[in-house]
């Protein structure tokens, strides 16, 4: 294992044991970041981004989830192998958490300044008045306007775009590694969502953490991402630097769903191009490959043998019996 | 309220350029807005005020009370009101006014501490069993369920009687050792017996209001994202999840003090709460019930006295869950 690397995830396993069944959210997941690298992970809904990022910070909902197997090395030890008091001074000191809705992931009945400084508080030590001071300090950077007045308020005093800077300051605060943001501009209207991210890049510029951003939208992917993850029924299907999946896809998976994107140039007259069928129910996933039903390349193997993550370029991985050639 | 502004116009280019502010916050929170809401409510603020001016009754009472609350008048003996004895005398000769002033102490300091007990163990058993959940749940549940089964009443007076001689002795077994005299007076001994019971039998109630209301606060996101910021659970707890819930706490507080006051008049109605020489209504009613036709002062006095307290405190409760239920936000 190369050591230039930040955040190392390996066949990580988290199952749901529900009445119905086992199911498997995440089925051997493997990838890596490197310092003031930020990685997308794409996927549909249901495909496992989730539960992979809640089980990078030992969140996930249990009963029913249970992370299960698998190594995930941030900065040199494995967070699956702390003590769960170890694990919590891990958050928000090496890896912090953005949620996706802004509107109810700030607590209500505490003023922006505590929830702020609250975590620099726990983790820090910081006595009330330094962490105050710090706070407002760190909404200003976020660019919350009059940051020293706004401390007093309550959440529901600020809009949403305010709130997601409120919640990256958050999450900011003890100046965490790698930062996990689960779908953060989804519930903000284009504009804001635009500001979100010059202020994502800016801070991380500034700050050099990294950057592990799960959506769905491959637009925000290809503004700030050096590289993608694709995730498909808990596996990732493809994995590489930004420009190579994008260009190059390999994965068939891959290829359909940058083919069902919408493009300003081409006005050919043709219908957009769509994914027959859906995602499959986790607890009916086929044998062999996930995608096979789906993919129209599929051959007699895929429906015995699931494909493995193989190596088709330089850090660039598929996992696909008939990948595209390249070029 | 802001009003909407006007857009102003800009004459001489003739476009319309509205008059931009940012960051118009109104300077309210949920405390606020509740009290907005409640102050428009009649009723609750009738109840407030009854219940601030008894709770000012039940710390001044003693200054304010024109006889000692033991002064007994033997020549003046079941009168009906007088200038010198606003609400009459009782059978012994004694104050009826001044009594019910000295009972109002006892009401409340019974309620008070049976609030804050019974408030304190249900919030703080109530959350431990819904958010740690597993078998710390089942257990809190289960003797929540076991104590809600029995009468209320019944338990209160169960407890009452097997525990009192045992408390009594040690308590002045205490007081002899310590030298606090206070602790072997055996009014206080009622006292200490009554909010005792009362507290065993009101915790459950609290204990299971708040769980299922932790229970549905637990999973919001924003106490996902304190987990996600490695905040412990004493904090998300302490911190988060019980501010949430403190809406239908002070509305149960509320309305449970009324409830402890009635539940302490009724023990000692039936003669096995606060004892004699101690005032207290409920006594004070059922020792002059048989008295009702030549005195009927003597049973209504104390009567209309609690009767207004509780739906006072109803009225308020009533007037608080209505001010901090909406939580439009």
């Amino acid at each position: 294992m190369a050591d230039d690397r930040l955040l190392d995830v390996q066949d990580l396993e988290t199952h749901l044991f529900t009445r119905e069944g086992l199911l498997k959210p995440v089925d051997g997941v493997s990838f890596f970041i490197r310092p003031s690298e930020t990685m997308g992970l794409v996927g549909e809904s249901g495909s496992g981004k989730t539960m992979t990022a809640l089980s990078l910070m030992r969140l996930v909902p249990s009963p029913p989830a249970r992370i299960v197997g698998g190594k995930v090395v941030l900065d040199g030890e494995d967070l699956l192998a702390l003590s769960a008091r170890e694990m919590l001074q891990r958050r928000s000191t090496k890896v912090s958490m953005i949620f996706q809705d802004p509107m109810t992931s700030l607590d209500p009945t505490m003023k922006v300044g505590r929830q702020v400084a609250e975590p620099m508080e726990t983790h820090l030590g910081l006595q009330r008045e330094e962490a105050t001071r710090r706070a407002v300090e760190l909404l200003d950077r976020v660019g919350v306007p009059a940051p020293r007045k706004r401390i007093d308020d309550y959440p529901h005093q600020f809009s949403g775009g305010m709130r997601q800077r409120v919640m990256i300051a958050i999450a900011l605060s003890c100046s965490p590694n790698l930062l996990i943001a689960d779908e953060p501009t989804t519930a903000l209207d284009v504009t804001v969502q635009a500001q979100f991210l010059d202020l994502v890049q800016e801070l991380q510029k500034e700050l050099g953490m990294a950057i592990l951003w799960i959506t769905h939208d491959l637009g925000v992917v290809a503004e700030l991402c050096d590289k993608v993850a694709v995730m498909y029924a808990g596996r990732i299907v493809e994995f590489g630097p930004l420009s190579q999946v994008l260009s190059q896809p390999r994965h068939r998976y891959t290829t359909a769903l940058l083919r069902s994107i919408p493009t300003m140039q081409k006005r050919s007259g043709k219908r957009l191009e769509a994914i027959h069928g859906l995602p499959p129910d986790l607890s009916r996933v086929p044998a062999g490959c996930p995608f096979r039903p789906r993919c129209a390349f599929a051959g007699p193997i895929c429906e015995e043998e699931r494909p493995a993550l193989e190596r088709m370029g330089n850090e660039h991985y598929a996992a696909c019996h008939f990948p595209n050639k390249e070029g | 309220m802001a009003e909407a502004q006007e857009p102003r116009r800009v004459v001489d280019i003739g476009t319309t350029l509205p008059d931009f502010e940012f960051e118009v916050i109104e300077e309210r929170n949920l405390w606020l807005d509740a009290w907005e809401r409640l102050r428009r409510n009649e009723l609750a603020v009738l109840g407030l005020i009854i219940a601030v001016l008894l709770i000012l009754i039940a710390i001044f009472g003693p200054y304010l009370a024109p006889f000692g609350y033991n002064q007994t008048d033997l020549d003046r003996i079941e009168q009906p009101p007088t200038a010198l004895h606003w609400l009459g005398t009782d059978q012994l000769g004694r104050d009826l006014l001044t009594r019910i002033l000295y009972g109002a102490r006892t009401a409340v300091l019974v309620a008070t501490l049976t609030s804050v007990i019974s408030t304190s163990l249900g919030v703080l058993l109530g959350a431990l069993a819904a958010y740690l959940s597993g078998w710390v749940d089942t257990l809190i549940s289960r003797i929540i369920d076991i104590l809600m089964s029995f009468p209320h009443l019944l338990l209160a007076i169960f407890v009452n009687a097997t525990v009192k001689t045992p408390v009594q002795s040690a308590l002045e077994d205490l007081g002899q050792s310590t030298g606090l005299k206070f602790l072997s007076n055996s009014v206080i001994i009622d006292y200490v017996i009554v909010f005792g019971a009362l507290s065993l039998v009101g915790w459950p109630g609290m204990a299971r209001l708040i769980r299922g209301q932790i229970l549905s606060l637990r999973s919001r996101d924003y106490v996902m994202a304190a987990r996600a910021l490695g905040i412990g659970t004493r904090g998300i707890l302490l911190r988060h999840l019980i501010p949430n819930a403190l809406g239908p706490i002070v509305v149960s507080l509320t309305v449970g003090f009324g409830g402890a006051m009635l539940a302490e008049s009724s023990l000692s109605y039936l003669g096995i709460g606060i004892q004699p020489p101690g005032a207290s209504w409920g006594r004070m009613i059922s020792e002059s019930l048989g008295r009702w036709r030549y005195a009927p002062h003597l049973v209504l006095a104390p009567g209309l006295t609690l009767a207004v307290v509780i739906f006072a405190f109803n009225f308020l409760g009533d007037g608080l869950n209505d001010a901090l239920n909406p939580r439009l936000r």
